[in-house]
């Protein structure tokens, strides 16, 4: 098959996995970035499970998987009809961005087809795990250092992206690495188009209209779709479990819990730190929680994500697989100079104007705006998640053993993509609340 | 729509490097990764097909940039073996050198 034949048919299984899962009431074409997020997150999630448990990541497993989910989805799973948005009138002017939003999306997917990635860890660490993955499946030769075999390095990473990764180059037919920025640009894409149904009718499309074209026009957003980095599938999936929790702390909807249980187990199984992040997400959430009393559902899906760490966690536990950030490191404050250095280099980059524009400024002006007219202080929340968000990365960095000039510089502008796409997703929130208040 | 369109031909418009022609992908790439040295992973393409089970990669004359490149495109392009750290465990031997490979040695 070709490239462009083969992934689209890996990704139109996804799409039909999705479009089971999200209930008959949202079948239609404007759910689709929301469904395509959801196949993928457990097609691939319940492949690299499969692989832990002894099956090899192929073709085969996965379509078992996705058959088994469709099913699930038609016959076994109840998910909420979808309520009634309010009318939400579009005029010409919101119009009109939502068509630029549509062409750089649309440009942004013919590039990522049209791209090899430009980071050496994605065709040197990641396919290549994926490949062994399907060929030899989670072999303790290849996946735990020994000194026999060539072992992979970064071993304690999950191995979700990696599975993706390898079922697009089986579907091709042959080791073509313009796969990676091919899916990462889909799914981009897809969430883009999530992050507009999701808020749709609870935020006046001019101002989401808006709040897309600030994120899509991010330059640095398609520099990593064309990298081909695990770190944003990492962050699309992050931010839509934030974004799963909002919608149901708003409406107390079932399918948002769904959107967030499913994106917050993916995001754990992408990288390591998926599982630090995701607990961040809902512990700000559980916050803004307790006064409606929704503790209930977001205890629920927080417990299933976090439990959906348990088997990787096991395998590296059993095969002996340590942490590459030991948490005894975390006591020893003679490294301090580390967290100062990771903290300014991290603070540049997310107010780096020429890569992320001015999404995380405005997120923390828009709060404080809020704030400082309404003296209430969920207001903040957002902010609050980003600082926490914040200094588990300096916090990261601060305990990694590796030189810190050297980790900085090679991971600190991808690091901070879960920030900068939840800070995305709450941008039109919560400029639409400084409207309507 | 009108103003899709107007991006998209825009897009269209060969300035050189131009951001949208960037998004777009520029001139394009091919299959193969963007290695960080000279590397033809050509002769590696096939190998899987020849079912090898052990290989190891002797890259020691190259530098220390290259040899992990040479390592990556082993675990690449012949996932279908397993690379072993003694050349004497292997069932085939590639030397690389000077961003080439060569199969120096093959037992069937």
């Amino acid at each position: 098959m070709s490239l462009v034949a083969g992934v689209l048919a890996v990704n139109v299984a996804y799409l039909a996995v999705g479009y089971a899962l999200v209930g008959r009431a949202r079948r239609r074409a404007s759910w689709a970035g929301v469904a395509l997020l959801l196949g993928a997150g457990t097609v691939a999630t319940l492949v690299f499970f499969a692989a832990i448990a002894g099956l090899h990541a192929s073709l085969a497993v996965a379509t078992l998987v996705a058959a088994g989910l469709v099913v699930l989805g038609l016959v076994g799973l109840r998910t909420s009809e979808q309520r009634t948005s309010p009318a939400a009138r579009v005029r010409p002017f919101a119009a009109a961005v939502f068509g630029v939003v549509g062409a750089i999306c649309a440009l942004g997917l013919v590039g990522g087809f049209r791209s090899s990635p430009w980071l050496d860890d994605a065709w040197g660490i990641w396919l290549p795990k994926g490949l062994a993955l399907w060929h030899h499946g989670l072999d303790e030769r290849l996946f735990v250092p020994n000194g026999q075999f060539v072992a992979f390095g970064v071993p304690d990473y999950p191995l979700w992206w990696s599975a993706v990764t390898s079922l697009d180059v089986q579907a091709v037919g042959h080791i073509d690495v313009r796969v990676m920025c091919a899916q990462v640009a889909l799914l981009t894409v897809a969430f883009v188009s999530a992050v507009a149904r999701l808020l749709w009718g609870y935020v006046r499309p001019s101002v989401l209209a808006g709040g897309l074209l600030l994120l899509v026009l991010c330059s640095e957003l398609w520099r990593h779709v064309q990298g081909g980095v695990a770190d944003l599938p990492l962050a699309i999936y992050v931010a839509l479990f934030a974004l799963g929790l909002v919608v149901w702390i708003e409406t107390e909807e079932a399918f948002a819990l769904l959107v967030a249980g499913v994106s917050g187990v993916t995001a754990v199984q992408i990288k390591t730190e998926g599982i630090a992040e995701v607990l961040i997400v809902a512990a700000v959430a559980a916050i803004a929680a307790l006064p409606r009393g929704r503790l209930r559902g977001l205890g629920l899906v927080t417990a299933v994500v976090a439990a959906s760490a348990l088997p990787w966690l096991l395998w590296r536990w059993a095969h002996d697989v340590p942490s590459r950030t030991p948490l005894a490191d975390t006591f020893e404050f003679g490294n301090a100079g580390r967290a100062a250095d990771a903290a300014g280099e991290l603070a540049g980059r997310l107010l780096d104007p020429l890569s992320w524009l001015v999404v995380v400024p405005l997120l923390v002006a828009l709060g404080l705006a809020g704030y400082l007219r309404d003296r209430r202080i969920e207001w903040l929340f957002p902010t609050l998640g980003l600082a926490a968000g914040f200094a588990f990365l300096v916090w990261a960095y601060w305990t990694n053993p590796d030189p810190i000039d050297y980790l900085l510089t090679t991971s600190a502008y991808r690091t901070i993509d879960p920030l900068v796409l939840s800070a995305a997703v709450f941008v039109p929130l919560q400029a639409e609340y400084l409207l309507r208040r | 729509m009108k103003t899709a369109a107007a991006v998209l031909v825009l897009a269209a418009v060969p300035w050189t490097d131009s951001p949208l022609r960037r998004l777009a992908g520029g001139e394009g790439d091919g299959r193969d990764p963007a290695f960080d040295v000279a590397l033809n992973p050509a002769p590696l393409r096939d190998l899987c097909d020849a079912k090898i089970r052990t290989y190891y990669v002797d890259a020691h004359t190259e530098t220390p940039l290259a040899q992990g490149n040479a390592k990556a495109a082993g675990q690449l392009y012949l996932a279908c073996g397993v690379p072993v750290q003694d050349p004497r465990r292997a069932d085939t031997t590639l030397r690389f050198h000077a961003g080439h490979f060569q199969v120096l040695h093959r037992i069937d």
